[in-house]
């Protein structure tokens, strides 16, 4: 993604032993972000035909699992934690057809990652309405904003938001020439939104300890 | 307008739709709370309310049982010693009769001086008339007529200082009362003393015994029960008047509670 992540994960590290479920997840996820910037960079460079976009899709997928965990660790309805612990499953099987079968090794795999994100942003949103009716928060005037959870669940769909267009249209942009520098500045935007609001987050926990 | 161009409006229209959502979330859960909080603030308000009437209405009933018992009881009594007293000079000597007079006589008075008593603790006539600080003060010489413990009881209060209001000074005699029967209950301490002191903002009232110091424990406990009336009574009269009470161990040994209650 940015890169500067690293940043974001030096007092995710130092704090480590105090970090709750939902946290940890969050933190392997900066982890991989991480590993997928610099995997990228590295395989695109190493590479004789500077194609990465496999490996793209292969580190969505894991960011998806990864986030699946976080999802599943905070929405507390049974039946949607079910979804949530089975859905792996069929997104695995479109991510293996869309990256041997459908749009191959050589392209970028919007149709895989435009599952992976549609479905996150359904969690994200899911679980906004959990915290909107949530009696004990109410119950106990706590306020959400209060809430880690809420703030690094703010970022993922934010960030998602602002890759969602891209990753549907980056075959048929990339197939007109070079991507325009808007989308990148789009996507740039939303990462360090999303990192803002992680780093919030964190900061809540860390005051609520 | 281009593909390109609309999959960047539409990109940046989700961004800013996504940052809505989230200020909507939090605005939305806020004003949820606020809601509840306000509902909450009227059910306590109402329970203020519905308490106020309760003590008011009590207070009432003790009024007149008072008054009926002064009024009607007491002057009975009264007229009945009189009626013995005229007794007196007409009985014969010799059999006894006028030992057994005398007696009847005194135990009229004992049950006068025990109606009396409680038609002061029913309704202390002085707090209308005198105000608090005579009122505190005429119930320790009652209470040290009729108890074992000695009362005493010291005042900044020359009568110059502004009065208290009437229900704000009656439910303060109240604390102080239910207090001084919790020493005698459970102290076993053989002097209280009372200091009342007086500020233009700020009434200030202690009570320290020299008892067993078992109080300030058994309050602490009982103020996590359920079913402990009398501190319950202490802490909704003064929560009423907006006053605050505090229990430590007394030096050298004994509880000391200050009422601190704003005027």
């Amino acid at each position: 993604m940015l890169g500067i992540e690293i940043l974001l994960l030096i007092p995710f590290t130092w704090k480590y032993k105090t970090l709750d479920k939902t946290s940890k997840t969050i933190y392997y996820y900066l982890i991989s972000s991480i590993v997928f910037a610099i995997g990228s960079t590295v395989i695109a460079k190493l590479s004789k035909d500077s194609n990465n976009m496999w490996f793209f899709a292969i580190m969505y997928f894991i960011q998806f699992l990864i986030l699946s965990l976080f999802y599943s660790a905070v929405i507390k309805n049974v039946k949607i934690r079910k979804a949530i612990n089975i859905l792996p499953i069929p997104v695995l099987i479109v991510f293996i057809l869309d990256l041997l079968k459908l749009e191959g090794i050589q392209n970028y795999n919007s149709l895989f990652t435009t599952l992976r994100s549609f479905i996150l942003l359904v969690y994200a949103i899911i679980f906004f309405l959990q915290l909107l009716n949530d009696s004990e928060l109410i119950e106990n005037a706590i306020f959400i904003n209060s809430l880690a959870d809420f703030w690094y669940n703010s970022g993922l769909f934010l960030y998602l938001c602002s890759s969602f267009l891209f990753s549907l249209t980056y075959n048929y942009l990339a197939s007109r020439g070079p991507l325009p520098e808007a989308t990148l500045s789009i996507s740039f935007i939303g990462g360090i939104l999303q990192l803002i609001l992680f780093y919030i987050g964190f900061l809540k926990l860390v005051k609520r300890r | 307008m281009s593909f390109v161009e609309i999959v960047i409006i539409g990109a940046i229209a989700m961004v800013l739709l996504g940052a809505m959502v989230v200020g909507l979330v939090i605005w939305q859960q806020k004003l949820v709370i606020q809601h509840k909080l306000t509902i909450q603030n009227k059910d306590l308000q109402l329970q203020r309310e519905r308490l106020i009437a309760v003590l008011q209405g009590q207070e009432q009933e003790r009024k007149r049982i008072a008054e009926d018992l002064h009024d009607e009881v007491g002057a009975q009594l009264s007229v009945l010693k009189l009626n013995l007293g005229g007794l007196q000079p007409l009985l014969k000597t010799g059999n006894g009769e006028a030992e057994r007079l005398k007696e009847t006589k005194d135990f009229t008075d004992t049950i006068i001086q025990q109606l009396r008593f409680i038609s002061q603790s029913l309704h202390p006539q002085a707090l209308e008339n005198l105000g608090l600080s005579h009122a505190l003060d005429s119930f320790c010489n009652l209470m040290n007529k009729n108890k074992q413990v000695q009362i005493t009881f010291k005042t900044n209060d020359n009568g110059q200082a502004q009065a208290i209001d009437k229900d704000k000074a009656l439910n303060i005699y109240r604390v102080v009362q239910e207090l001084i029967n919790n020493i005698l209950k459970h102290a076993q301490a053989t002097t209280v003393t009372i200091t009342y002191q007086h500020t233009p903002n700020q009434l200030i009232l202690t009570v320290a015994d020299d008892g067993n110091g078992a109080l300030v424990n058994s309050l602490q406990q009982s103020r996590k029960k359920t079913g402990s009336l009398g501190l319950k009574n202490i802490e909704s009269r003064l929560n009423i008047i907006n006053g605050n009470i505090n229990f430590t161990p007394g030096t050298p040994k004994g509880t000391l509670a200050t009422i601190t209650v704003d005027i």
